[in-house]
């Protein structure tokens, strides 16, 4: 099972060896605001002079092809739908997120393994299981929650693109749903529940995701220069305002 | 027949026979009137790789990725193609499942428990079936049948192949998956049978234990 230290390598497996990198995730639901804090952050470090990496839900190369086909097709149960972004996440565990720690990187990932568990928790798999899942891959240092409610999340992605997806409103476990909004709005409500839970059981860092990006962004900085030390978090908050857009 | 029907997995090494008997017990049920299905994983209806394309190739050092990769094909492969059948009454078989995989896993340094707890949340099979073969004679098959080796089936990835050439490296690798397939036997978990006598013989074994395996659910 998965060790409470943070930032201890949990039993991981196969055995790696541990450097002195630090790892940083951000979670939430879609919507949250989580890729716009993850990259300014990323972005802050880069500036600071920081060896640092960032990685992406739903990126690796080699499974995309599965995925899309699967999410294309509408062919993903629940368990597959886990399994296969299991897979895209141990893909860039192997490959990015672990020989960067193993360099002494920071890792910066727009979401982690929480968004695993929360997802498919949500769609009725067995939350123990998921733990197991994951347990090859270590607990972060610090675990940003941009915490929203699913009216707000769905506000805002509506305000940029024309629907909502067919797996965000999890019409593949609620298959009567008429209105893809109010399907969202109960799926990811459920989600955040999970998120609530995770946020006790593995400390979350809980951000207020309604509140101005600059004042999420310093909050942020803050946290993260106490972990990794030798940064300035004041002096760059200012950068950050205004240059994304949520 | 049961109102529901029955999964029979064939488990073993490249060239141990396992298509080739799953393909005569379907037709020594059909033709004793009872309703059998064939599923081999990766066929064509498998969405995880699309028409005309090939599953990913993982780089050497990969491990956990290539193993969810597999446990994902066969959670499809149960779910679209094997569940409906076994739904329906029928018995379906499947060439090759969890154990095969768990034994690849082993052999290639997964953590055991680990991937053991993670393919648990597969179907198990109602009858699994290991044809323990001769790696000498599983090779023997595979060049008669004109197959080019494969990597994953010569532990490429996890050094097999160094200095031995590929036949070397598929009988090294392939004593050591049959090692792992001998710790995952025991009572009640895995029949074991000779998949190197007569297939004949061998085919009126495996007949057997999933008529008996029939009677048992009524």
């Amino acid at each position: 099972m998965i060790a409470s230290e943070k930032g201890e390598r949990r039993d991981m497996r196969p055995p790696v060896r541990r450097g002195s990198g630090r790892l940083i995730a951000f979670e939430g639901m879609d919507g949250s605001g989580k890729s716009t804090q993850s990259r300014l952050l990323f972005r802050w470090l880069q500036a600071q002079g920081a060896a640092v990496a960032q990685t992406a839900w739903n990126s690796s190369p080699l499974v995309a092809p599965a995925i899309h086909r699967g999410k294309s097709t509408r062919s993903l149960v629940p368990l597959t739908f886990s399994l296969v972004h299991a897979c895209d996440f141990a893909d860039r565990f192997e490959r990015i997120i672990l020989p960067h720690l193993e360099a002494g990187h920071t890792v910066v990932a727009d979401r982690y393994v929480f968004t695993g568990m929360a997802r498919d928790a949500a769609r009725g798999v067995d939350p123990a299981w998921l733990r197991q899942l994951y347990d090859f891959a270590p607990l972060p240092h610090l675990t940003f929650y941009c915490a929203i409610e699913p009216e707000v999340a769905v506000q805002r992605l509506l305000s940029g693109r024309p629907r909502i997806k067919y797996y965000e409103a999890g019409l593949d476990v609620d298959p009567q749903a008429v209105d893809r909004r109010r399907a969202f709005v109960r799926f990811q409500g459920r989600i955040a529940d999970e998120y609530g839970r995770m946020a006790k059981e593995f400390g979350f860092v809980t951000l207020d995701a309604t509140r101005p990006l600059a004042e999420q962004q310093r909050d942020v900085r803050e946290a993260v220069a106490d972990v990794l030390g030798g940064l300035d978090a004041s002096a760059l908050v200012a950068s950050g305002r205004g240059t994304e857009e949520q | 027949m049961s109102a529901m029907g029955l999964l029979v997995t064939l488990e073993g090494g490249p060239g141990s026979g396992t298509a080739e008997q799953a393909l005569l017990l379907r037709q020594s049920l059909d033709g004793e009137g009872v309703p059998a299905d064939f599923v081999q994983p990766g066929g064509e209806d498998a969405w995880l790789v699309p028409d005309g394309q090939r599953a990913p190739e993982w780089p050497p050092a990969s491990r956990v990725a290539p193993f969810l990769f597999a446990v994902t094909h066969l959670a499809d492969t149960w779910h679209h193609l094997a569940a409906p059948g076994v739904a329906a009454g029928s018995i379906v078989i499947l060439d090759r499942y969890r154990t095969t995989l768990l034994a690849h896993a082993r052999a290639r340094k997964l953590d055991a428990e680990w991937a053991a707890a993670t393919v648990a949340v597969l179907r198990p099979a109602d009858v699994a079936i290991y044809l323990r073969s001769d790696p000498v004679r599983q090779l023997d098959r595979l060049l008669r049948a004109g197959q080019a080796l494969r990597g994953w089936q010569v532990g490429i990835d996890v050094g097999a192949a160094r200095g031995t050439g590929f036949a070397g490296a598929f009988r090294a690798y392939q004593s050591t998956v049959s090692r792992q397939f001998d710790a995952l036997a025991g009572p009640g978990r895995l029949l074991v049978l000779d998949g190197d006598c007569d297939p004949a013989v061998l085919q009126r074994q495996i007949h057997d234990a999933v008529i008996t395996a029939l009677e048992a659910v009524g």
